[in-house]
């Protein structure tokens, strides 16, 4: 069990929920590594692939729309 | 060693917010440039741009931002639930807009000569302050007119800008600010028919 365990190593990654969004871009200029684009002025997206789950975006966020969820990756 | 990235020069824009503030203090008539900050943004959007104001180019946003991290001016509190509503945001749009129009009834009258120039600041669209220094002869009466509602205006927003930054999060005026609800609303029009005319 426990090996099981050790191979899964738990990652979190930035969501944005749209229902909030302004696309006010606060999230964007916070990114250290530029992992979030605004789609048409509507709502913000993030590229998971790249996001290091620092959590800036999240705190930032004047509506507090993104969530850092938990993602389990096996290593 | 990691080098520090350079700050693009559009970061640097709270200075342009700071100085028509400024400017409006030293001279009524400088509020007129604020019709450029209404303008572009609203061109920007309705020409496909998105939101790229709010996004790079607004001063006050940056204003906000800059407050906060430097000067640790904001609580970094949630904002209520409600504020953030397409309720209340299109309801304060709703409401700016009417206070504009009334602003610019006014500038009419002024222009028509059905009533005098009112050098006053109107605060929070109640509080009346004085603002009477200069010497606003040198243009027409409703051309000072218009400049003391505009202002008013902006320091209005202002206000409540930095009240909710203080409170809530940086930049919490963001969320129901009536030029960012505006361009969101464009651009969310133009989202959608593109999505439309990409399915059909
Ligand atoms: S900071 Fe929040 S509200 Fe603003 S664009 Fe990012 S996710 Fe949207
Ligand atoms: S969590 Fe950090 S890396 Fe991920 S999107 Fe947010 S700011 Fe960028
Ligand atoms: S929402 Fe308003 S204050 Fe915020 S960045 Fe856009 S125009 Fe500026």
């Amino acid at each position: 069990m426990n090996t099981e365990v050790k191979k899964k190593k738990i990652k979190r990654k930035a969501q944005v929920s749209k229902d909030y969004c302004v696309a006010c871009g606060a999230c964007t200029s916070e990114c250290p590594i530029g992992a979030i684009k605004i789609v048409g002025g509507v709502f913000a997206q993030v590229d998971q692939d790249r996001c290091v789950g620092c959590s800036k975006c999240a705190n930032i966020c004047p509506a507090s729309t993104i969530d850092m969820i938990n993602m389990e990756e096996v290593k | 060693m990691s080098k520090k990235m350079k700050k693009p020069w559009y970061e640097y824009l709270y200075f342009v917010s700071v100085a028509y503030l400024i400017l409006g203090i030293v001279n009524i008539l400088f509020a007129w440039l604020g019709v450029i900050c209404f303008i572009i943004p609203l061109v920007m959007s309705m020409s496909g741009g998105g939101k790229t104001y709010c996004n790079k180019y607004c001063g006050r946003g940056k204003l906000f931002t800059l407050l906060s991290k430097k000067y640790n001016l904001s609580r970094n509190k949630p904002l209520p639930k409600f504020l953030k509503t397409n309720w209340f945001r299109y309801g304060f749009l709703t409401f700016f807009m009417i206070m504009f129009g009334i602003m610019i009834f006014n500038t009419y009258l002024v222009f028509s000569g059905a009533s005098d120039l009112k050098e006053v600041i109107k605060l929070l669209w109640t509080f009346k302050v004085p603002w009477e220094w200069v010497n606003t002869s040198i243009v027409s009466p409703w051309v000072a007119q218009f400049a003391f509602g505009f202002y008013s205006m902006m320091l209005t927003s202002t206000i409540i800008g930095l009240v909710s930054m203080f409170l809530y999060k940086p930049r919490s005026w963001c969320v129901y600010c009536p030029m960012g609800t505006m361009t969101q609303g464009i651009s969310t029009l133009k989202y959608n028919n593109s999505k439309k005319q990409i399915n059909k």
